[in-house]
């Protein structure tokens, strides 16, 4: 043969030739199955990822488990203090020359900087020097809600809560609620239905009613002592001790009934015991509900100012003089503020808006584009509008530099918003006719800030969309909609301090990553939902499963395919019919059963069905058994061998790629099974296998997809390696038996 | 998912060639032969024939699992309740809709993957088996568990690769559209088993037919469809009645999807799903009993329909119908 493709090399050639193709060919097949195998195994990657990542990551939308770097502030506290929207701060009565103010503790001095409080009202920060322990605390008043009918004329409005004031009239001493301060009119409150009282004494000498603390109580419900779960009981100081006490019950000595008080500790709520009590109740000293201040961003609701809003600037007559003021609503009165103080100061003025004198102010044009630094055009900066003669008409420009050298003074064209171009003319400016338009007050500025910087902050580090070199780590950041720039700090000149950036959202920013996975999922998993219980009990399920089914199935399999019994091919029909039946028709009347003879909650009714026999596995080896030639067995029977020694001697090491197929198909099906083991272990988690076990992920624990995937891949570990080991045998068994003969 | 791995339909013809000469002998290997069938005739009796009929005098009764001694008789009660409960329609419909979708996909997509692990060209065989073969291995709590993520409306990967692309990103998991979708494509995952039966089948095609059908001049097309087809006929039916029955059944993954809820808007309220509420959450066993017969009178009659028309496609080269 070689030698005559020596002498035929254009045939060797072809045929290298032919083989080349082939191989490329098939090369090519494989990548194309390959990559359907690819797309098909997709959601494997997922599993990976996921079980290494850590919460934070989860919801960080990268696909590896990235961990943004974060640079550590070692610097000065910068500003000391903030206040974000949503805390709750206590409000302490402060003697001022004015009088009493009631005001917001935001930060008690550390003995050096002053208190810092915060106005409720204004929203503006007060510093205050002294000692912040002795101050009272302002407490909640109680309120009134009326519930009876509006009634405008006497300001009466359905579900309104009025405050309350201990008042004293012909009657005797009442809760009366203040319906309107101006024209002092009060209502009754045990009795509203009696109408109002105009009351004729002076306001300012009345003191509100403090509301009583309250204690909710969030144990169960006890009907002996009147305890309710969620119910809330008024708190009262013990009479000894820094515990208080929460009256559940009166005493009544007429039904026959104590008094039932719950001690609790003030600090962690926590109840120290319930008792019936037969002292009196009102030697008690109640303690009153301290009133807190809920901050929620820097809006004012007083009178309806939002934040970040233009309100036009007006000239008002106010007694005889002219005031500027920012109109804020409109009607009668119109209300004004003082746009030049830090407080909000309310104006009213009763007269027609159209009547006053709107103020000008001149226009400026605003560039965000582009930096120029050869004509001083820098971004973000304003710059004022004037309207420039030129030969060809008169155009409205922003002036950017005035006089340069050459005498031309630099405008921006501010017409066309596509491109910004720069204009040199020479032209006096101080001669030019400003643009004016109506000038406005920006209710932006408010003292409070949301952040604040500490040494050993950790602050996530951004690339500087300037320089992809540069790091700008993140001091706070706001989303677009609060109309609030993102503050940064350059991690290498922190002594610089702060900056703004506020040409884009600071999470739009390319974030600085490392490559983090959680190996510490695995183990956590591990002893959380105590895998090792769970495999153990998975392992022995399918394992003795396995033994039970093998042994009966191997012992069946062999009297259908060699014994001479009557009514064979009924009795296999008969088998292979159990295969359509649904489990659920038996189900029910079998559970029944384990559960009268207490095998629920063991694992009995998962592994003693399996030592009689099931319909796939016996057909699987009777079809095995059957290519096994009979000489063999006839050869064993002359030599005085019985059925059993037949079958443990010759037929068991012929069959036993089908034996691998059928136990390892056992091992799967026991490993994936859920249904039965969940009805028959659903009481006892300590017996559970892994497919339900895992579960505590989704229904105990709140939902945690990291520890589901990481002990769902320590859960294919054992099944993955055992089908690796047999898949060869594993194969001819199932090969062999599938061929149709 | 089923143990499986056989077709039934092709049961070999006892080809005894032992002459049983000796009556005495006969008689002895007649017991032998009891004995060894003898666990799975106490299996067959223990756990499905007694069951059964003890399944069917349930759904007479009343009877509840956790009051077990106040069980009675209650006629047809069951039976009344069965037909007016707006459920039961529910379900079935969920069910038999579901089926519609899922028994075309169960069928086409394992012989589609076992003729590619078959085809002579492809390199690697083994390792291709075993890695298509792997999805069917992972436990169904934690297949569940990674499609669960994987189909997640904001961050799965496949709405990412749709929203890369400019496509619509459904919100699989949670639309009344899109759940039936999503519950098909965790399906695929089960079918590694039907795959390796259908290959089994294919590898048992005798490669001579290809040979004299290519001397004859047939096409690729023409030789799936004239010899393939026919030839794994058996395997498909098999794969058929299998996957029907297990439609029947269906109720893991929608169980663990959306832990027996029938959310979003009773859309996985499969029958099994309401046959288990009934029957293991309420601890009426009665009205369950009455649900699973329902479901088994239904299996059985889509059973026989299925082997009656197997007559005209199923196709036996030793020339056997069963």
């Amino acid at each position: 043969m070689l030698k005559m493709f020596h002498k035929d090399s254009s045939f060797r050639l072809n045929y290298l030739d032919r083989n080349i193709r082939k191989l490329t060919l098939s090369g090519l097949f494989s990548l194309f199955v390959a990559a359907i195998l690819f797309v098909y195994l997709l959601p494997f990657g997922y599993m990976v990822t996921t079980a290494f990542k850590n919460r934070q990551q989860i919801t960080r939308n990268k696909i590896l488990p990235m961990t943004q770097l974060t640079y550590t502030y070692e610097g000065e506290p910068m500003p000391g203090y903030r206040v974000k929207s949503g805390d709750t701060l206590p409000i302490l009565v402060i003697p001022t020359e004015e009088g009493e103010r009631e005001l917001a503790l935001v930060m008690a001095s550390n003995g050096e900087d002053p208190n810092i409080f915060l106005d409720p009202i204004s929203l503006n920060i007060i510093e205050w020097e002294g000692d912040v322990s002795s101050l009272p605390q302002a407490n909640q008043i109680v309120l009134y809600r009326y519930s009876g009918e509006n009634d405008p004329e006497l300001g009466l409005v359905k579900s309104r809560d009025y405050p309350v004031y201990l008042l004293e009239t012909e009657a005797g001493i009442g809760q009366w609620a203040l319906i309107r301060s101006s024209e002092h009119i009060f209502i009754d409150t045990e009795n509203p239905k009696a109408g109002v009282i105009k009351w004729d004494g002076d306001l300012e000498s009345l003191e509100p009613v403090p509301a009583i603390a309250r204690y909710k109580y969030t144990g169960q419900t006890d009907t002996d002592l009147g305890l309710e779960q969620l119910a809330s009981y008024d708190v009262y100081q013990a009479p000894e001790g820094d515990a208080q006490w929460a009256l559940v019950r009166r005493g009544d000595p007429e039904v026959g009934t104590s008094t039932v008080i719950l001690a609790f500790d003030p600090t962690t709520q926590a109840v120290l015991e319930v008792f019936e009590w037969d002292g009196d109740v009102d030697s008690l000293q109640p303690v009153y509900a301290p009133q807190t201040f809920r901050y929620r961003g820097r809006d004012d609701g007083g009178i309806g100012l939002t934040r970040n809003t233009d309100y036009p600037l007006y000239e008002v007559p106010i007694n005889g003089e002219t005031r500027v003021l920012a109109l804020v609503n409109v009607g009668s009165p119109n209300q004004f503020i003082e746009p030049n103080e830090d407080e909000i100061i309310v104006v009213e003025w009763d007269g027609d808006i159209n009547e006053l004198t709107p103020l000008y102010q001149q226009a400026q044009y605003r560039q965000v584009d582009i930096v120029d630094r050869a004509n001083g055009l820098k971004k973000n900066e304003y710059y004022p509008m004037y309207v420039v003669p030129t030969e060809d008409g008169e155009h409205i420009w922003a002036l950017v530099r005035q006089g340069t050298q050459t005498g031309e003074s630099i405008f921006l064209n501010t017409q066309n918003q596509e491109i910004v171009e720069t204009i040199r003319v020479a032209v006096d400016v101080s001669e030019l006719t400003p643009v004016l338009e109506p000038a406005v007050y920006n209710h932006f500025s408010s003292p409070v800030p949301d952040w604040s910087l500490e040494p050993g902050d950790k602050l996530p580090l951004y690339q500087s969309p300037y320089d992809p070199e540069k790091h700008w780590a993140l001091v706070a950041g706001y989303t677009p909609a609060s109309g609030k720039d993102s503050v940064f700090l350059d991690p290498d000149n922190p002594e610089e301090g702060v900056f703004t950036y506020s040409e884009g959202y600071y999470a739009s920013l390319k974030t600085i990553d490392k490559f983090d996975p959680q190996v510490d999922n695995f183990k956590l998993a591990w002893k959380q939902i105590n895998f090792p219980r769970l495999l153990f009990n998975t392992a022995m399920i399918a394992f003795i499963g396995m033994f039970g089914t093998l042994v009966s199935c191997t012992l069946v399999a062999y009297g259908f395919a060699r014994f001479p019994i009557p009514g064979k091919n009924i009795l296999f029909l008969i088998l292979i019919a159990t295969i359509v039946l649904p489990r659920q028709v038996t189900l029910v009347p079998t559970y029944a059963f384990f559960s009268r003879i207490g095998w629920t909650n063991t694992w009995l009714p998962l592994i003693v069905p399996h030592f009689f026999a099931n319909a796939y596995n016996v057909f699987l080896l009777r079809q095995f058994i059957q290519t096994i030639p009979r000489e063999m067995d006839e050869a064993a029977m002359i030599d005085g061998a019985g059925p059993l020694k037949i079958l443990t001697a010759i037929i068991v090491p012929q069959a036993w790629p089908a034996l691998v197929a059928a136990g390892l198909f056992h091992i799967v099906f026991a490993w994936n099974d859920y249904f039965e083991p969940l009805i028959y272990t659903l009481g006892a988690p300590e017996i559970q296998p892994i497919s339900v076990g895992i579960q505590q992920y989704n229904f105990v624990y709140d939902e945690r997809p990291e520890m589901i995937q990481a002990t769902s891949i320590m859960a294919l570990v054992l099944p993955v390696m055992l089908f690796f080991l047999a898949q060869r045998y594993f194969m001819r068994g199932v090969v062999i038996t599938g061929v149709d003969k | 998912m089923t143990e499986v791995v056989n077709i039934p339909a092709s049961i070999p013809r006892e080809q005894s060639q032992v002459v049983e000469q000796h009556s005495s002998l006969h008689r002895q290997r007649v017991i032998w032969g009891w004995v060894f069938l003898a666990p799975w005739i106490i299996g067959f009796f223990a756990f499905i024939l007694i069951p059964m009929v003890a399944s069917l005098a349930f759904t007479f009764t009343n009877f509840q699992l956790n009051h077990p001694e106040d069980i009675a008789y209650i006629g047809l009660r069951n039976y009344e309740k069965l037909l007016k409960d707006p459920n039961v329609r529910t379900s079935l419909r969920t069910t038999l809709i579901f089926m519609v979708f899922a028994l075309p996909m169960s069928i086409i997509i394992p012989i589609a993957l076992a003729m590619l692990l078959n085809a002579k060209s492809l390199l690697g065989k083994a390792i291709f088996r075993t890695l298509f073969y792997m999805p069917f291995i992972v436990p169904t709590v934690s297949a569940v568990g990674i499609w669960e993520g994987y189909l997640n409306t904001q961050s799965g990967w496949l709405n990412r690769l749709l929203r890369e692309l400019g496509l619509y990103a459904p919100d699989w998991l949670n639309s009344t559209t899109w759940i039936y979708p999503a519950l098909l494509l965790i399906g695929i995952w089960g079918t590694g088993n039907a795959m390796l039966i259908t290959l089994a089948g294919l590898q048992g095609v005798p490669t001579e037919l290809y040979e004299a059908a290519r001397v004859d001049g047939a096409g690729i097309w023409s030789q799936f469809r004239h010899i393939t087809l026919p030839m794994i006929s058996p395997v498909i039916f098999y794969n058929l009645i299998l996957t029907t029955i297990g439609l029947f059944r269906y109720f893991d993954i929608p169980y663990m999807l959306k832990g027996g809820t029938g959310n979003p808007g009773n859309t996985t309220l499969f029958y099994n799903i309401y046959l288990y509420k009934n029957a293991f959450t309420f601890q009426d066993m009665g009205y369950g009993a009455t649900l699973a017969w329902l479901l088994f009178v239904l299996a059985m009659i889509v059973t026989v329909v299925l082997f009656v028309t197997a007559r005209w496609w199923v196709y036996y080269a030793g020339g056997e119908t069963s």
